[in-house]
């Protein structure tokens, strides 16, 4: 008797879950635009992914209080990717199946690879919204479009930057960075250029991104005394080596972080203070001269409590982007739908950078990361003078 | 040897103390109920956001914080063992197995539902820096960190020879019947011994706390390092994962500095590998098997 109870009880506890989920698919949506989002929403890469999200939703409240598109309303669809390739891929298909007009993610590039697959083959219109990897857009897929600079580009970007930084009697470059595709595409890009800039690479150390302690590679850089330290990862790994060097008071003439994932987030400089001061950061971030960008802080700030994380921007811009191609195209039909985001000429945005065009690839033409550096405590964009709120401090401060 | 040299070493010592706390709680739990404790990664993350929502709720040092998570995680074993896989103690290994993973993946959640998946980091505002002692510098996060351990060791050693629960405890894991047949409590007895393994991953995560940013999938990481030092050291056996969760700090630390970090996981398990092979049951462990 109790077995049965139990069974019918947990059959009832699946039913209502099953339900509950299935009840939110089901409403009219004959007067709605959906467009998907697949992010990891759980994982350790959660805290990103709900961030991109966020601000996507804040792009659509906002598309849809200016009267939506040609009369319709947007909605959001957003589906955990669990940070996984094959995450993702459901996720996509899934989507897909909810007849969204649009797919958007993914922010790892493994992902992003199976989902611009998927969206190829079903014909949907694929707007990244940060996935690193060079060759994501290689495949002459038609259907892909990427905003953000690849690696490629903060990579060229960190050699187009560095006679800024770079002091006569800076010789000497070292590397740190986490071993998967995006660290390690960054750090072999720039070892194959470093030439041009007239510096010498003494030292590549690769990490693991889920190493639970950097002390010894840190033990390693003081026997390499670079002039120049470059390091590449993610957001916990490089706030661990960014408080081992300064709980130990270890200082190198400049260290420069390339699509860092702590250097230019607003908890770093919170955690750290004025003690990070004088760190660059070649990475994405927003205009800071836009109207817009000033909006979707202050939104940000007021419905989720706390600083955007900087990627999410381009959850944001992901969807600002399909809503311009879906006013052009009138419809949402897939095939066209792309055909206008091909066309896209997007001058208004809260991106540092000029008009958003795609070329052949899909690749945003005119994408760029800026040159950030920590000053009293805050991020400072120095370089393009265009978008520049400060000058470059060469000094660093002594902390003490 | 030259200084770098000895700092690398330094630190994976240090470091090694605590992966060994963690270790031995495992190592405890397998040791008195035989069951692979799936959860124990998830556990220590408990730990950590235990000590992070006391420290900084009540502003308070995290050290003493650590208090408060020893007690959360001891209470956490307790139940689980007691209203969860001791309910199901007739069932087959992998069952017990299986709902430890469950527990994980409920605890992981939980803390993710509750805390948001953004990254935490505890400022320790007791120390000031590293300790410089001429061209070496420690961390005094990571030194209290191993004293901590030192004497939780210490202390866990005097409860398992030295008293009642504990002579219990050890009678328990070396032969269940006969701890019975002697009017010991075992379903108690087992509480308590899963209570003490939670205890002791809980305190290793609230001695990581101010040195790692913590957010909720942190104890994945762990959980396979607890593992293998567990298995190395003999499942079971106290010391050797004590010994082992020291040599695998040190092997992980000078990896890194020799060869770079992206090696420090692979030498570590080809080591892993290597030892079984040579020694089955484990650098420390006893070859007889007794039971199964």
């Amino acid at each position: 008797m109790k077995k049965i109870l139990c069974l019918v009880l947990s059959l009832c506890v699946v039913a209502a879950m099953v339900f509950s989920l299935t009840a939110c698919d089901t409403e009219d949506d004959s007067d709605v635009i959906k467009i998907g989002s697949i992010h990891p929403l759980t994982g350790s890469m959660a805290y990103e992914g709900q961030a991109f999200v966020n601000s996507q939703k804040i792009a659509v409240d906002k598309i849809n209080a200016e009267g939506g598109i040609n009369g319709k309303m947007l909605q959001l669809k957003a589906v955990d990717s669990l940070g996984t390739a094959g995450g993702a891929a459901t996720a996509a298909q899934k989507l897909i199946n909810m007849n969204v007009c649009a797919l958007t993610g993914t922010y790892t590039s493994g992902s992003a690879q199976v989902v611009s697959r998927t969206a190829e083959k079903f014909s949907v219109p694929f707007v990244v919204t940060v996935a690193a990897s060079e060759t994501l857009l290689t495949n002459g897929y038609k259907y892909s479009f990427r905003i953000q600079p690849s690696t490629v580009g903060f990579s060229s970007n960190f050699i187009e930057y560095i006679p800024y930084i770079k002091t006569d009697d800076m010789k000497t470059v070292a590397i740190i960075y986490e071993d998967s595709n995006y660290g390690t595409g960054i750090a072999e890009y720039i070892k194959s250029r470093i030439d041009e800039t007239g510096l010498e690479i003494i030292g590549m150390l690769p990490y693991s991104a889920k190493a639970s302690t950097l002390s010894a590679e840190v033990t390693k850089l003081v026997s390499l005394d670079p002039d120049i330290l470059i390091p590449v990862g993610y957001y916990s790994d490089q706030n661990m080596l960014a408080k081992e060097l300064i709980d130990r008071n270890i200082t190198f003439p400049a260290i420069i972080g390339v699509a860092n994932g702590a250097f230019s987030d607003a908890k770093f400089t919170n955690t750290y203070g004025t003690q990070a001061d004088g760190f660059f950061d070649i990475n994405y971030r927003y205009n800071p001269n836009s109207e817009e960008t000033e909006y979707l802080l202050r939104e940000y700030r007021e419905r989720y409590g706390e600083e955007i994380p900087v990627c999410a921007i381009y959850g944001y811009e992901s969807i600002m982007v399909i809503a311009d191609a879906l006013k052009r195209a009138g419809t949402t039909d897939h095939e066209a739908l792309r055909n206008a985001l091909a066309e896209t000429n997007m001058t208004e945005h809260l991106l540092p950078q000029g008009a958003i065009i795609f070329d052949e690839a899909g690749e945003n033409i005119n994408s760029a990361g800026v040159l950030i550096q920590i000053q009293n405590g805050k991020q400072v964009i120095v370089y393009p003078k265009e978008y520049a709120e400060g000058e470059i401090i060469f000094e660093k401060e002594s902390d003490s | 040897m030259n200084m770098q040299f000895f700092q690398a070493f330094l630190d994976g010592t240090l470091m090694g103390g605590v992966y060994a706390l963690a270790a031995l709680g495992l190592s405890l739990i397998f040791g008195v109920m035989k069951i692979t404790n799936f959860a124990h990664g998830a556990m220590m993350t408990v730990g950590m956001y235990a000590v992070y929502v006391v420290s900084t709720s009540l502003g308070i040092s995290p050290y003493i914080a650590l208090v408060f998570a020893a007690i959360t995680l001891f209470a956490l074993g307790y139940i689980i063992q007691h209203f969860l896989i001791d309910k199901i103690s007739d069932a087959p290994t992998h069952n017990q197995l299986l709902l430890t993973l469950g527990v994980a993946y409920i605890l992981e959640n939980g803390l993710l539902a509750v805390f948001s998946p953004n990254y935490k980091t505890l400022n320790v505002d007791d120390f000031d820096g590293a300790i410089q002692l001429g061209a070496i510098s420690i961390s005094p996060e990571k030194l209290v960190a191993f004293a901590v351990v030192l004497i939780v060791t210490a202390v866990i050693y005097i409860v398992l020879y030295k008293t009642r629960i504990g002579k219990a405890i050890r009678a328990c894991s070396q032969n269940k019947e006969g701890a019975k047949l002697m009017g010991i409590v075992i379903k108690k007895t087992n509480a308590v011994a899963f209570g003490i393994g939670a205890l002791c991953t809980g305190i290793a995560g609230a001695l990581l706390t101010p040195i790692l940013s913590i957010y909720p999938t942190l104890g994945e990481t762990f959980q396979l390092k607890c593992f293998v030092i567990a298995i190395l050291g003999g499942m079971g056996n106290l010391w050797g994962a004590l010994i082992s969760g020291l040599i695998v700090g040190i092997v992980e630390s000078l990896t890194g500095y020799i060869a770079g970090g992206s090696w420090s996981d692979l030498t570590v398990y080809a080591a892993f590998i290597l030892i079984l092979l040579v020694k089955p049951s484990g650098l420390f462990g006893r070859s007889n098997r007794r039971e199964h």
